[in-house]
C-alpha cells in the first residue's frame, strides 16, 4: 500500500481518523460542506471554515470492484467506491464485509476503521 | 473566427513496450523526423509546446524552456500546456495565427521508464486522499462507467465489439506495438481478465513507449513545405476539474466535451457526421462511446447500438481510431495524444498506409475524457 503525507492543511483529518472520527471540512460563511480539504471554501472563497465530525453515514454513488490492485500489498479484489455522506460531502473509500455482488449503486453505508501497515483508513460497510 | 494555421511536418519514432532511449532522446527523434518531413531545421523554430521530461533542468516554470539549451535554439513563444496533442496544437495554432510565433514545435514521449513489469507512473495520482485507496486512472474512469451501466445497461457484446475493432485495426498496423495481436472477436474482450469494472484488459489502452512531433506554421509559409499541408479548423478545450484528485461523477462529467464539440464543430462549419476520420481518445472503450453521444450522433445511452447499426471500421460509416489507437498502437504518456494528431495529418494527405480510409479529407481528434475530469477536440482538414 501506498504511504501518505498529510499536510498542515489535513493533517487534523488523520489526526481524528486515528482516533475512529470521521471529520470534513464545514464554511463558517456559507455553511457549505466540502471534500478535500482546501485552503478556502470552495462554495464561497471564505478561509473562516472548520472541521466537524461527520455521521459517518451516506450511501454509494457509484463503486467499481478492482480485481487487479496496483501492487500485492493491497486486498484483492478491492471494491472502491465514490460515498457520498449524508452531510453532502464525498469522499472516497472502500466497501468491506460483503461481496461485491451485495453492493448496489445507492446502497446505505456507514464508516468504520481499519488498520493498515500504512495507517488506520476510515472505511465502509453497507448497513 | 478561425486559424491562420496548418501542420507541415509530422514524425513519429518507433512505438514498442520498451524502448533503449531516454525521454529526451526519443523526443529529440520524434521532432527531428517532423522537422525533416516540414523541409526545415531547428534553426526554423522559435515556438515550441513540449513538456521537459527531465533529468536535468530546472524546477522553474515554464519548464518547456529547458529544451532550449540541449536543442541550442531560443525561442519567441513557449506554450507549457499539459498533456500536448489537441491543447499543444491549438495553443501552436493560436501563437501562429496571432504572430508570436512563425514555426511552433508540439513534441513529446517518454522511453527507458516502462521496463519489465513497471507500472506507468502517470496511472497512479499520488494524493493523499486518492492513492491510499489503491484507485489508478482505469478505475476513475470505472466508477463512471458504472453509473451509466446501471442506468443504461449497454449490451456488453456491443461494446466488446468497439474494442475488436479498434484493436484489429491495430493488429493490421506495422507500426502498431500490438501488430499481428489479433483478429480479436467481442468475447475474446469480454472474456478477458476483469481489471476494474467495468473494464476486462483488452477494454483498456496501453502504456508504451516512443514519442511523436508536429510542425504548425501559418498557412502563408506552409505554401512554401514540401508536403500537403494540414489546416487546423477548429478546437476547443473544457477544463472542469483537476484530474484524478476528488472523485468524477457521472452526473457532472457525462456530458464533457459537448460544449468543445458544439464550439470546434462550429469554426470548422462541418456537423458531426460530415467527418471523414475519428481518431477519438480511446483511453477505454465505452469513452469511445461516451464522446459518440456527447459529438451529438446519438442520444444519452444509445452509443453502444449506433456504433453497432453504423461501425467504427475502416470501411464502416465512421471511420474511428484507424492507427489501432490507445488500445492497439500506443499511448506514450504525456506525449500519447500527440500520436492522434500524427495519424490524423496521415489521413488526410493519404500516406496512412494500411490504415488509409479512401479520399479522407477531414479529421476529428480529441483528448483526455470523462474519467480525467478535462476534454479537448479539434478538427483537421485538407488545405485546397
Amino acid at each position: 500500500m501506498r504511504t501518505w503525507s498529510p499536510s498542515e492543511l489535513t493533517a487534523y483529518f488523520w489526526t481524528q481518523i486515528n482516533s475512529g472520527i470521521l471529520v470534513r471540512p464545514v464554511c463558517r460563511s456559507c455553511g457549505a460542506n466540502f471534500f478535500s480539504p482546501q485552503v478556502l471554501c470552495p462554495s464561497c472563497q471564505s478561509d473562516s471554515w472548520e472541521y466537524e465530525e461527520s455521521s459517518g453515514h451516506g450511501y454509494i454513488y457509484s463503486f467499481t470492484e478492482i480485481h487487479r490492485p496496483p501492487d500485492s500489498s493491497f486486498p484483492s479484489p478491492l471494491i472502491v467506491a465514490d460515498i457520498e455522506l449524508d452531510e453532502g460531502w464525498r469522499m472516497f473509500s472502500w466497501i468491506v464485509g460483503c461481496r461485491s455482488e451485495d453492493v448496489r449503486i445507492g446502497s446505505r453505508v456507514y464508516v468504520t476503521f481499519e488498520d493498515f501497515d500504512a495507517g488506520t483508513l476510515p472505511v465502509f460497510k453497507i448497513n | 473566427m478561425s486559424f491562420n494555421a496548418a501542420v507541415v511536418g509530422v514524425g513519429m519514432t518507433k512505438q514498442a513496450k520498451s524502448l533503449d532511449h531516454s525521454n529526451i532522446s526519443i523526443s529529440i527523434e520524434a521532432l527531428n523526423l517532423a522537422l525533416t518531413d516540414a523541409g526545415m531545421d531547428i534553426e526554423d523554430v522559435d515556438g515550441i509546446c513540449a513538456r521537459w521530461p527531465g533529468p536535468g533542468g530546472t524546477t522553474f516554470d515554464p519548464g518547456v524552456v529547458d529544451w532550449s539549451g540541449i536543442l541550442g535554439t531560443s525561442f519567441r513563444w513557449v506554450g507549457d500546456t499539459y498533456p500536448q496533442g489537441v491543447p499543444g496544437v491549438l495553443d501552436a495554432a493560436a501563437a501562429v495565427s496571432t504572430g508570436l510565433c512563425e514555426v511552433a514545435v508540439v513534441f513529446g514521449g517518454q522511453a527507458g521508464v516502462l521496463g519489465e513489469g513497471n507500472l506507468a507512473g502517470y496511472t497512479r495520482p499520488d494524493n493523499e486522499f486518492v492513492a491510499p485507496w489503491g484507485l489508478f486512472t482505469a478505475a476513475h474512469f470505472g466508477l463512471i462507467a458504472n453509473v451509466y451501466f446501471e442506468r443504461f445497461r449497454p449490451d456488453r457484446d456491443k461494446l466488446s465489439q468497439v474494442a475488436a475493432t479498434i484493436r484489429n485495426a491495430g493488429a493490421k498496423n506495422p507500426d502498431a506495438v500490438m501488430y499481428g495481436r489479433g483478429p480479436y472477436s467481442p468475447s475474446d474482450i469480454t472474456n478477458s481478465p476483469l481489471i476494474c469494472e467495468p473494464f476486462h484488459l483488452l477494454d483498456l489502452c496501453l502504456a508504451t513507449e516512443g514519442a511523436s512531433a508536429v510542425v504548425i506554421t501559418s498557412i502563408e509559409r506552409s505554401q512554401d513545405c514540401p508536403k500537403l499541408p494540414v489546416r487546423i479548423l477548429g478546437g476547443s478545450s473544457e477544463w472542469h476539474r483537476q484530474q484524478y484528485v476528488d472523485p468524477p461523477r457521472y452526473d457532472e462529467v457525462a456530458s464533457l466535451g459537448k460544449d468543445a464539440f458544439q464550439r470546434t464543430f462550429g469554426m470548422a462549419g462541418l456537423s458531426p457526421d460530415e467527418i471523414d476520420v475519428y481518431e477519438l481518445y480511446d483511453i477505454n472503450t465505452w469513452e469511445v462511446v461516451r464522446q459518440f453521444e456527447t459529438m451529438g450522433l446519438c442520444e444519452e445511452g444509445e452509443g453502444t447500438d449506433f456504433i453497432h447499426e453504423n461501425g467504427i471500421g475502416k470501411d464502416q460509416n465512421f471511420p474511428t481510431n484507424t492507427d489501432g489507437g490507445l488500445l492497439s498502437f500506443s499511448h506514450t504518456g504525456w506525449g500519447g495524444p500527440t500520436l492522434k494528431i500524427v495519424e490524423a495529418v496521415r489521413q488526410i494527405r493519404g500516406t496512412a498506409g494500411c490504415s488509409q480510409v479512401a479520399g479522407a479529407e477531414t479529421a476529428l481528434i480529441t483528448g483526455a475524457g470523462s474519467g480525467a475530469q478535462y476534454f479537448n477536440t479539434a478538427i483537421l482538414g485538407a488545405s485546397r
